[in-house]
């Protein structure tokens, strides 16, 4: 593979630029020809397909999308050594870029978007690439096949992350190699599942790919999907992104089996891959050791259950369907999926439920999954932190010069780590309560608009109030959808990366002046 | 018996029931503090409506029994010099408990209110300084049980500036030392308690008398004048007549609010060095010029979102519901819940984030808020250089770490308390917008809401706003600890009379 892409230059028609250093532009462009064989593959989808004939347009983003690729990648080498500041424009450029070239399908067929949408296009894709799952598109049943499925592959991509399927063969990298991969991936730190950076990052993608063969072969398998359907919904549940082809999401197929795998899927995919991987290596307790992981089943039952109960002594439906919408729809937003299950005679439109099932909702939101995962959201290891932290100042308060750790399950967590946290933490509520602040001047009610900004951060998809599951992101007004997808950026990258990554681009900006 | 001749146990024993001792010392000299000042308070209030005699000659009779007695409390205790800060958190929750457990019968005995849980709940909402009252016939209310009622206010107001000198040297209420506060250079330990209770009578009193005289001059009646100065100052927001300050109708009356609310907003530490002269402490103190800062850019923000609907009034109107947010003091602008989203969004946001620290008002506060984000900054910055010490500022004087520690603890306190607050609310049937900025509302002490309609309250919502105006008027805490403790010491309790038992069955 490496070999493939070194010699390339020399048989490239375009001019050779100067052999200069840059890692963003380097990793930039091997992200992007990452990109082409998905849109390669919805081309052909496309071709195949009887109903639609737009694979024209995916053809042309293919095309441009790996010639910009290529001339990235092949122009520019990556540095000798590279410092902790330098990898965190790196992972803001490569989500940029692919956001971007990634919005080209949908720009370049006049009836999806077109570009005098482009703004609409943007945010489609970006919530693609972010998993987020809320979407801008009407109508959805009646586009191609195809750029469904490049709708749907932008999720799959996005999961995992670009930058580590990047790392995951880029050798050189070295210790700015694990930098890249702490500052993209969700968590504390990364595991290292191999001595090499590169190693652990194939190895995550093998089990995120293998988790979407397992999703995509146990959809099959129920009654009424079709292999398209089956492979399409397994994408977006591996990342826990909730796009669906069908405008009535996972509702569509009406059937109680296809609920069941896709929220076993998205677990899987709230939990953390690399103890997925130690499970596959045949070391099945790392799950009872982690900790964090263990607590997010427990908030999934527990959720479960207050709903259950809500939705069976409020709203008075049966026993049975309050268990069977409560529990699907609690993993769908607690993993920031973002599915749903809107059917004829079900629950699905939690944005209709009765309002303390919609503030349990929105907590769950805000907790997301465990850390390593494909989630969104705080992370439940944070909210363990704060939550431990939070205690321990009563203590404090109580014994002024005492000395009292931070403990998790009998570990001390360094404070380093508890300042990471909750510093982590301020930001969290500082970009909410701006980005609320500003949904709801662009016209948003609260609800809608606190709850559109949480979906966003968590990149969770739909929201409560206007914007809930039966309804698209098309109630904010143009401007509002631009900073949402903003946010979700920020959430996708926990957002310390995108602040530092923004910081240390202004100041070479300035620099360079 | 036997415990009792091993000497470490003794030693023990002894230490502990020291400390318990000084505990309930310090808790019935507080609470006898607080007996007095409601007794006095109680007579003045008799006095002030003799008019209607009935209910001024039963305030009176209260107010004397109450002084009787707190004055016998305050004898019989001894204060211990160097109390530990569960005596101190404790004496707190007792004195604040006390005061509202007398208020609740004035109301009762005067019947201006119906029932038990009523008075109670009136009781709470005005030590708490928050606005939300269970009276809805203001007018057929006797004028003494009034003035009572903007008394609890200003008392709860000034037992919260207490609370925060006495829980100083603690750094518990984080980052609120006076000294610091002031900017002042060289000082460093803050003065001995009864030194700042003085200072604190002083000012208050100082602002309060000149904010009655304001509204005398503006055109208020004297009972009006001296009640609605005692509910602004102390950012409380009780009113004699319904509709908040709308019922004046008065440009004159809504800016010397709008004054005064501001300055309510402004640590009386500042407000100290004012009245000695000393104002260059006013230009020196960060904390004033972001909360300034605020009030312009918020006041402005407003103007602009709800030009549509009011056309030029909107800068008068803006001008004070900010100030009033700012401020958590809880005077209702009529109408705000039809203003435009963006403007009753800014509102909710400005009330969590409340005025400065060191003042009767509620919210986040301006100084933890800044700490915060420099924090966040600070971790940022430790990110890209994990090898810098980096220490916390708020404008040239550096903030310690265990005040930060507390800060973060209380940030998530804070935070939680208004989840759990929402969705007490929302289970007792309101809907989600008027949850989220009741729930606000009511822990920073403000009371009113956009969006919320607080008139007629079930038993539920009720108990939920009352846990969450005590969390935010005693700034966690001390409620938390005293909690803690309890359940501690219940806990322990019990630990030692099992393994007593099981002693006596082997």
């Amino acid at each position: 593979m490496r070999r493939l892409f070194r010699s390339v230059p020399e048989l490239s028609l375009v001019p050779r630029p100067p052999h200069r250093e840059n890692l963003s532009l380097h990793v930039v462009g091997l992200a992007l020809l990452f990109l082409v064989p998905g849109m390669l593959i919805a081309t052909l989808v496309e071709w195949g397909s009887v109903t639609s004939d737009g694979e024209r347009p995916l053809l042309v983003a293919a095309l441009i999308t790996g010639a910009v690729g290529m001339i990235l990648f092949a122009g520019f080498r990556p540095p000798d050594d590279v410092r902790p500041a330098d990898v965190f424009p790196v992972v803001v450029w490569t989500w940029l870029s692919c956001s971007i070239l990634g919005a080209l399908p949908f720009v370049l067929d006049a009836d999806v978007f077109g570009w005098s949408q482009w703004d609409s296009a943007l945010f489609e894709s970006i919530s693609g690439f972010t998993a987020s799952g809320s979407t801008v598109l009407t109508d959805i049943d009646s586009h191609g096949r195809g750029l469904l499925l490049w709708r749907q592959l932008t999720q799959w991509y996005g999961g995992m992350g670009m930058v580590v399927l990047a790392v995951s063969v880029l050798p050189l990298l070295g210790v700015g190699g694990q930098e890249l991969m702490r500052a993209e991936t969700p968590g504390p730190e990364s595991d290292r599942l191999a001595p090499r950076i590169s190693g652990t990052a194939k190895r995550l993608w093998l089990v995120y790919a293998g988790l979407t063969v397992a999703v995509a072969v146990a959809l099959f398998a129920v009654p009424g999907v079709s292999l398209y359907d089956a492979v399409a919904h397994a994408l977006t549940a591996a990342g826990t992104g909730g796009f669906s082809p069908y405008g009535g999401s996972i509702g569509h197929f009406e059937s109680l089996g296809a609920e069941l795998v896709m929220a076993t899927g998205l677990i899987a995919g709230a939990m953390s891959f690399s103890l997925h991987y130690r499970a596959l290596r045949g070391d099945w307790r790392a799950y009872g050791r982690a900790r964090d992981q263990m607590l997010f089943l427990k908030i999934l039952a527990s959720a479960t259950m207050v709903i259950t109960l809500l939705l069976w002594l409020r709203q008075g439906a049966s026993f049975g369907l309050s268990l069977r919408d409560a529990f699907f729809n609690v993993v769908t937003l607690a993993t920031s999926g973002g599915f749903h299950n809107i059917r004829p005679g079900g629950l699905g439109d939690f944005a209709a439920w009765t309002p303390p099932a919609q503030v349990v909702l929105g907590v769950l939101m805000l907790i997301g999954g465990g850390a390593g995962s494909t989630s969104g959201g705080m992370k439940v290891f944070r909210a363990q932190i704060s939550a431990a932290h939070a205690l321990r100042t009563v203590r404090l308060a109580r014994r002024p010069r005492s000395v009292v750790p931070v403990k998790l399950g009998g570990a001390v967590i360094p404070e380093p780590v508890v300042g990471r946290v909750l510093g982590f933490a301020t930001l969290y509520i500082m970009s909410f309560g701006v980005g609320t602040l500003i949904v709801a001047s662009l016209g948003a009610d609260p609800v809608t608009a606190v709850s559109g900004v949480i979906s966003a951060l968590s990149n969770m998809g739909p929201a409560l109030g206007e914007a809930g599951p039966s309804s698209d992101f098309t109630v904010f007004a143009r401007p509002a959808r631009l900073v949402l997808a903003g946010l979700m950026i920020v959430g996708r990258l926990e957002i310390t990366a995108v602040f530092l990554g923004a910081a240390v681009i202004v100041r070479h900006l300035l620099r360079r002046r | 018996m036997r415990a009792s001749a091993d000497p470490p146990a003794r030693h023990g024993s002894t230490g502990k029931r020291t400390r318990s001792r000084a505990s309930t010392d310090l808790a019935l000299w507080a609470s006898g503090w607080a007996t007095v000042a409601c007794g006095a308070g109680l007579v003045l209030s008799g006095l002030v409506g003799l008019a209607d005699w009935a209910p001024a000659a039963v305030l009176v009779g209260l107010g004397v029994g109450c002084s009787a007695a707190g004055g016998l409390c305050v004898r019989r205790a001894r204060v211990p010099s160097h109390p530990p800060p569960m005596a101190i958190f404790a004496a707190a929750c007792s004195a604040w408990f006390m005061m509202i457990l007398i208020s609740t019968v004035a109301y009762l005995l005067t019947g201006a209110t119906g029932s038990l849980p009523d008075a109670l709940f009136e009781s709470v909402a005005g030590f708490a300084t928050t606005n939300i009252s269970v009276l809805s016939e203001l007018e057929s209310v006797p004028a003494a049980v009034l003035f009572w009622r903007a008394l609890t206010q200003w008392l709860g107001g000034f037992a919260a500036l207490a609370l925060l000198a006495a829980a100083l040297p603690l750094h518990v209420s984080a980052l609120v030392l006076p000294g610091d506060s002031a900017g002042l250079p060289g000082r460093a330990s803050a003065p001995p308690f009864g030194t700042q209770l003085r200072r604190i009578a002083v000012v208050y009193c100082i602002v309060g008398g000149l904010c009655a005289a304001a509204y005398a001059i503006a055109g208020m009646g004297a009972l009006d004048a001296f009640s609605y100065a005692f509910t602004t100052v102390s950012t409380g927001g009780f009113g004699n007549h319904p509709g908040g300050l709308g019922y004046f109708d008065s440009t004159a009356i809504e800016s010397v609010a709008t004054v005064f609310m501001a300055l309510a907003g402004v640590s009386v530490v500042t407000l100290w060095w004012a009245v000695r002269g000393r104002w260059g402490v006013l230009w020196r103190s960060f904390e004033l010029r972001a909360y300034l800062l605020v009030l312009l850019v918020g006041t402005a923000l407003v103007t602009a979102l709800t030009w549509s609907d009011g056309g030029p009034g909107a800068l008068r109107r803006a001008a004070v519901t900010v100030t009033a947010a700012s401020s958590s003091t809880g005077f209702e602008p009529a109408g705000w819940s039809g203003w435009s989203w963006g403007a009753q969004a800014l509102l909710v946001t400005l009330i969590a984030t409340g005025g400065m620290a060191g003042t009767a008002g509620g919210g986040f506060q301006m100084r933890r808020a800044i700490a915060a984000a420099r924090y966040a900054y600070r971790e940022l910055v430790t990110e890209i250089h994990p090898h810098t010490v980096h220490v916390v500022k708020i404008g040239r004087r550096s903030v310690a770490e265990r005040p930060l520690a507390l800060l973060n603890g209380y940030q998530v306190l804070f935070a939680a308390a208004v989840l759990a607050g929402i969705f007490g609310l929302s289970l007792s049937g309101m809907d989600l917008w008027a949850a989220a900025g009741a729930a606000i509302s009511a822990l920073s002490t403000m009371g009113p809401a956009p969006g919320a309609d607080l008139g007629a309250l079930g038993a539920g919502e009720r108990s939920v706003l009352a846990v969450l105006m005590a969390l935010g008027r005693l700034a966690f805490f001390p409620l938390v600890v005293v909690a803690a403790g309890a359940v501690t010491g219940t806990r322990r309790l019990l630990l030692a009379e099992r393994s007593n038992g099981r002693r006596a069955r082997s």
